[in-house]
């Protein structure tokens, strides 16, 4: 599916399993001015990515099937072009990530100021 | 008599008789009424402000709270938009001890007090931040229901913050110039002092999950990931307050925001009650046995179960919660008990697969937990996996 090259530059994917989340920052990034789509699961995260132009993905890790992780690889794998910002409650996980190659890895509870500013590209 | 002229005949009263007059709404006349009591003069702020060595000595004790309350303070001021205000805290004390809003009222000559400075009600009268400490609870003082009059241009609003023990650790408040946009501040004042009283508990989980991980436990990994899950309402609940923070001065629909705040509201709820668990879970002393609901702490263990149990794509079943079941227990290690075995329920079964937790009278002395885990893939002839609690039920 293809988008006006404009709405595909602010437009942001977000991938977490928990219902509230997904919601709040929804609406957080909607007022700031991105298009948002989002997933509830890793395996759907990845079709959408497949599917559309997507900027950037902001990626919760621990989900039900495959994790932040798991999906985060097979992006690096794959050279997808989007921003990903990895967002887990564990230090550990942060790690790994960035063993990975994420250079975005924010720990819960995140400061949404600097999401914000990741995802603009003002880091 | 409600605020307006008849406060403001309210103020001439006091300050032409020294009585107070009994048409002042409760909070406000209790208010007056300590604030006389304690001598504050009406006429004059009593300014008591600390000395340079004394700020940074307080500033430097009341470190922590400061730094949670930042961000808040800073989305307090954000949804205040163009108008005129200043958000404040204040310690248990009443001592001002940060201040965030617009330039005018945060250092001009009309500025509000600054760190340093007593608002207790003895000094400053009944004012945002000495009287809510002084109730208890949130309060609302609109232009003349301030004691002093040179208060009398503002309307402030504060709420105490309790702190990870419940203990009251700080106030926050906001000063602004009309009655309206205090009303528009209100949801979001009650929200922001949720997200600090959990930035608090976090700070406070951040130091127990150091200390359990020195300590040997055998349910370690277990209770690593629960958490994270107890994070995740935090995460949301954050989120939700600086959206609602943003949508407030361009938005016209204030029921929108109003639902967003009770959303994010109802997540740093959840997350406080969930760590509340955690923490009695993880804690390292010695537990005594004494009369507990084994009933209510199941559920709250399966609260707290609930995001390992959709990760594992596992349905829980409880039967048996609804009633209370007074049993004689040590309740940290019954809930770790109840963890282990709905976790070794979690473990022996698969996806799609369920765990049953129920818990019963056995015998007029004996109550007994069991956590049945049948797999998704087991067939008529295949037996559920079974563990079983036994508890001592309470005489009474």
């Amino acid at each position: 599916m293809s988008s006006s090259p404009r709405r595909a530059a602010r437009t942001v994917l977000i991938v977490d399993d928990d219902s509230d989340t997904r919601e709040m920052l929804t609406i957080l990034l909607e007022i700031n001015g991105w298009h948002v789509l989002t997933a509830p699961s890793g395996e759907a995260a990845l079709n959408l990515l497949r599917d559309e132009e997507i900027a950037a993905v902001v990626l919760d890790n621990r989900m039900p099937g495959l994790s932040g992780l798991e999906v985060a690889a097979r992006l690096l794998a794959s050279h997808h072009p989007a921003r990903v910002v990895f967002v887990s409650g564990a230090e550990e996980a942060g790690e790994e990530a960035r063993k990975l190659g994420l250079l975005h890895c924010l720990r819960k509870p995140i400061d949404p100021p600097r999401l914000l500013d990741i995802l603009n590209g003002d880091n | 008599m409600g605020p307006g002229m008849a406060t403001t005949e309210a103020s001439r009263l006091y300050l032409s008789t020294g009585r107070i007059s009994p048409g002042l709404r409760p909070a406000i006349r209790r208010a007056w009424a300590r604030s006389h009591e304690g001598g504050a003069n009406s006429r004059r702020m009593r300014a008591e402000i600390l000395g340079a060595a004394d700020i940074d000595r307080l500033l430097d004790a009341e470190t922590d709270v400061i730094e949670a309350a930042r961000p808040y303070l800073r989305l307090l001021s954000e949804a205040a938009g163009g108008e005129r205000h200043a958000a404040m805290l204040g310690d248990a004390k009443g001592f001002v001890l940060d201040v965030v809003g617009d330039e005018l009222s945060v250092s001009g000559p009309e500025s509000v007090p600054g760190p340093g400075s007593l608002l207790a009600e003895a000094m400053s009268g009944a004012n945002g931040i000495g009287t809510p400490l002084a109730e208890g609870g949130y309060v609302e003082i609109i232009g003349a229901e301030h004691f002093i009059v040179g208060f009398h241009p503002f309307t402030c609003q504060g709420t105490p913050i309790s702190g990870p023990d419940q203990e009251v650790a700080a106030v926050i408040s906001t000063s602004v110039r009309s009655l309206a946009a205090s009303e528009r501040l209100r949801h979001i004042l009650f929200c922001a002092a949720h997200g600090i009283e959990a930035d608090l508990l976090a700070a406070r989980l951040q130091a127990d999950i150091s200390a359990f991980l020195n300590a040997p436990l055998e349910d370690t990994q277990a209770v690593r990931r629960l958490h994270q899950d107890v994070v995740q309402a935090h995460h949301a609940g954050r989120l939700g307050l600086q959206a609602a923070a943003q949508l407030l001065p361009q938005h016209e629909d204030q029921a929108t925001v109003r639902g967003v705040l009770q959303r994010a509201t109802a997540c740093l709820q959840q997350f406080m009650s969930r760590a509340r668990t955690w923490r009695q879970l993880a804690g390292g002393e010695q537990g005594i046995s004494m009369e507990v609901d084994a009933a209510d702490v199941v559920r709250r263990m399966l609260d707290l179960l609930q995001t390992e149990a959709t990760v594992r794509r596992v349905t829980v079943v409880s039967e048996g919660l609804e009633q209370r079941l007074q049993v004689v227990t040590d309740e940290r290690r019954f809930a770790r008990a109840v963890l282990r075995g709905v976790v070794a329920g979690f473990e022996a079964t698969t996806p799609g697969g369920t765990v049953v937790v129920e818990l019963r009278r056995v015998s007029p002395e004996v109550a007994a937990l069991e956590v049945r885990a049948t797999p998704a893939d087991c067939g008529a002839a295949g037996e559920p996996r079974q563990w079983r609690i036994d508890l001592t039920r309470s005489r009474r």
